[in-house]
This record gives structure tokens, sequence and C-alpha cells, in this order.
């Protein structure tokens, strides 16, 4: 019989370099989850995506055992590749760090379909354009 | 130490813009709670959360939250960007400003770590429960605190096993990645003669030498923080431990093929089964023979016989 669950954590952390401090001890913490487990499985099979973050979805059962998956970079993470930057910018209404093409949006909120918080591709294309303008980037057609 | 959680209460649609903005003001990470993902599931896994509130499942509401030190001034710039989002999404971004302190999760899990066997003859006590020993079981107090090796995740275990199984006294042995020191504890039990444990984190050297002390092996086990592979060099080894990555393990095969004598055992754990073949090469171009593997759903542990 399947495990009962206690709950879902999800991250949005570094790859390669969990550590027990915030935010991954905090969340786990909450649920009785034995955090060093994590951190130690979750920087294994990160292993080589070090510079990336890598957000991850974690499941806790009843016996505080875990399980979890890796899931896509954060829309913010692959605006910037898109856009060719290092970081957004620092005063966003302001200053202008890039442009992204719509059809980039597009092919963005494609791979990360299944992992947003979206009811479809056009909502999803609206969650990645609203996070491009909030990172300071144009979006041009 | 002491921190600020910053909560954000908003809405789905600007998640990935929160979680950007924190990324990009040095958060080290964010935590997402989104009750409309966790309705999903429900249903599909009998889903009880029991550290969440029924009202917080009834909202389309998300919180997104991330950590900083307590003495980082970061309310002017995180609302400027806040701003940002609340015009670009129409919606409305709340903040909520709680304290946490690294005590509040560093004790939490240890209600649900007691007491358990590992192999013929390791028993496995949190240092804070009772167990009186049966025949012919060797007892092994642990606080791991902070530190990797509570002797429950697999790659811990498989070593255990391993110890528990090669281990006949009278060896000298350097655990590579100490973490608690668990597994030079229980080797040092089972008799070996003595243990170079060591660490590159200060943390589990601290811990590490708090356990040895604490199971009275100060004698026989040595705990030290630096570099492996310096410390390796013209020593004179039985055995290595090397619970860490395959990586890691990797870096470590030719170096311990310097220094183990044939028919010394190399006990390697911690590597994905992905990584496994990449391992399992390594070996054999270093001349060593498998000797056992153990896995268990994604993760290999092996021992391995110098030639």
């Amino acid at each position: 019989m399947a495990k009962k669950v206690m709950g879902k954590i999800s991250l949005q952390i570094q790859a390669g370099k969990a550590t027990p401090a915030p935010p991954v001890g905090p969340a786990l913490g909450q649920y009785g989850v034995n955090i060093m487990g994590f951190c130690k499985e979750y920087n294994a099979k990160t292993a080589n995506q070090t510079g990336f973050i890598v957000p991850v979805e974690i499941t806790v059962y009843e016996d505080r055992s875990f399980s979890f998956v890796l899931k896509s970079p954060p829309a913010s993470d692959l605006l910037k590749k898109a856009a060719s930057i290092d970081k957004g910018s620092g005063e966003p209404n302001k200053k202008k760090v890039g442009k992204v093409s719509r059809a980039k949006l597009v092919e963005i909120a494609e791979t990360k379909k299944n992992d947003l918080n979206a009811a479809d591709l056009d909502a999803a294309v609206k969650m990645i354009e609203g996070t491009a303008r909030s990172m300071g980037l144009t979006v041009v057609d | 130490m002491k921190w600020k959680e910053y909560s954000i209460l908003t809405e789905g649609i600007c998640v990935e813009a929160v979680s950007g903005i924190f990324h990009k003001m040095g958060s080290g990470g964010v935590v997402i709670e989104d009750p409309q993902a966790a309705r999903r599931y429900e249903n599909l896994e009998k889903f009880n959360p029991d550290s969440v509130s029924p009202d917080f499942m009834e909202h389309d509401f998300v919180v997104v939250k991330a950590y900083f030190p307590e003495d980082k001034k970061i309310q002017d710039e995180l609302e400027q960007f806040l701003k940002k989002v609340e015009d670009n999404f129409k919606v409305k971004c709340k903040i909520f400003i709680g304290e946490v302190r690294d005590e509040d999760w560093e004790e939490s899990w240890k209600k649900y770590y007691h007491t358990f066997k590992v192999g013929h003859r390791l028993v496995i006590k949190p240092s804070w429960e009772e167990y009186s020993a049966q025949d012919s079981e060797v007892v092994i107090d642990i606080d791991p605190g902070m530190a990797f090796g509570t002797g429950i995740h697999a790659s811990t275990r498989f070593c255990l096993k391993f110890v528990d199984e090669y281990i006949k006294g009278g060896e000298t042995i350097v655990d590579a990645g100490c973490g608690s020191g668990i597994l030079s504890i229980a080797a040092a039990k089972l008799g070996a003669r003595h243990i170079l444990a060591m660490d590159i984190d200060e943390v589990a050297v601290r811990i590490a030498k708090e356990n040895v002390h604490l199971n009275g092996l100060d004698g026989i086990i040595e705990v030290a923080a630096g570099d492996i592979i310096e410390e390796l060099a013209g020593r004179e080894i039985d055995h290595m431990l090397a619970n860490i990555t395959a990586e890691v393990v990797n870096h470590l095969i030719p170096e311990a093929a310097k220094v183990l004598p044939p028919g010394g055992y190399m006990f390697c754990s911690g590597i994905v089964d992905s990584r496994w073949p990449g391992v399992q090469k390594q070996l054999t171009d270093y001349g060593f023979a498998i000797d056992k593997v153990l896995t268990d759903v994604d993760w290999v542990g092996v021992a391995a016989r110098k030639l």
C-alpha cells in the first residue's frame, strides 16, 4: 500500500549546494524531515547542473521519509539566458536591461507548462511575460 | 543565528516573478506554498497535510517565502520590485515578515529518529534514547546534529553493512567525508585499530569529535578537517571508506589505489545509479575488483577489493 502523504514542499535552490540553512532547513524542518538526508540526495542528483537553480518538489510521507522530483529551471533563469543578461535590472521601474521576443516567451512557457500554476498555454505565456517585464526586460514582437 | 522570513502572499500567476526577485536579491532559494498544486494531490495520494491549516487548502493565493539574515536590510528594495510585479500582473503582493532561528528546525526531525539495527551486529542508537544490547550486538551512540550520517539514508546503510561484514579487527582505516562519524565509530567498535576520519565541513568535524567522545573512542579515531588526498600520501592503510558523491569517489579512487595493499577494500557510497557505470569503470581501471554491490531505489554502494 502506498504510504500516506503528509506534505508537498516546492523549493527553488542552487544545484549541488543545498545546506540546512534557510530556505531548506525551515521548509523541511516543519515536517520533521531529516534535512541533511535531503541535502545529500539533492546535491548528488544535481551535481552536474552546478551554477543553475534547479527547482524541486518534495513529497513527505507519514513516516517522515521523502521523495522528490526535479523540475525545469525557474522562468527568471530561462529569461536571463534568452535575453543574454547576467541578472535582471536593479531598478526595474527605471532601467530596461534587455529584450526578449514573444516567440521566446512562448517557447519558455512550453518548456515550463507542466511545472507552472497555469491552466493552459495562454495563461503560462502571460505568467512568463509578466515575469520578463518585472525583471526589466522589454518584450518585442 | 536569527533569520527574517519574508512571505509574499499573492496569486499563482506571479509566482515565478516573485521567486525571481528573491533569487536576484540573493536569498539562496525560495519556498513556494501553493494550495492549488497541493489540491492536485489531495485525492491522488491520500494527501492529508497536518502542518497546513485547512483554510490554506481552500484559498487560491500562493505564498512565496525567502529568508535573509536578520540584520540585512532588504524591505525597501523588495517593495520596489514587488510594486513592478503588481503593476505588470494587476495583482496584489502582500508582505509578511516573521522571525526564525536555526534551532527552530535543527531539532525537529529528532522526534522521528529512533534506535534501529543494521547488518548482523550493529545497532544505531540516538544518544537521547535508552537501549540494552542483546548478545553480540554492538551499539553505536550517535547525535548527528546538522552533520550527515544518521544511518537511515541508503548510502550510509550500505557502508554500515560493509563495515559489519568486512571489519574483523585490527585494521587501519581512512574515512573520507566522515559526516557525523557514524561509519568510523562502527568500524572502531568492531575492532579497527586506528581510523582517520576527515571532512571538509567544519560542522561535521565538530559533531564527529563529539560522537567519537560519546562512544569513548578518542584513542582510536582521529577526526580532522582538511584535504584527504594530502593526508593520504605516504600512509599505510588497510581500507578506505568514501560515502560522498560519485564525483568525489571517482576523484579518490586513483589515490586509494596508491595506498591500499592488495586485498584492501575501498567502500564507496553516495552514488546515484546513473553515475554507477562511471564509478565502476574507474574502479576497474585502477585495479579494483568489484566484490559486492548494494542497491536501494536509485542509490548504489560498492565494496571494491584492490587486486
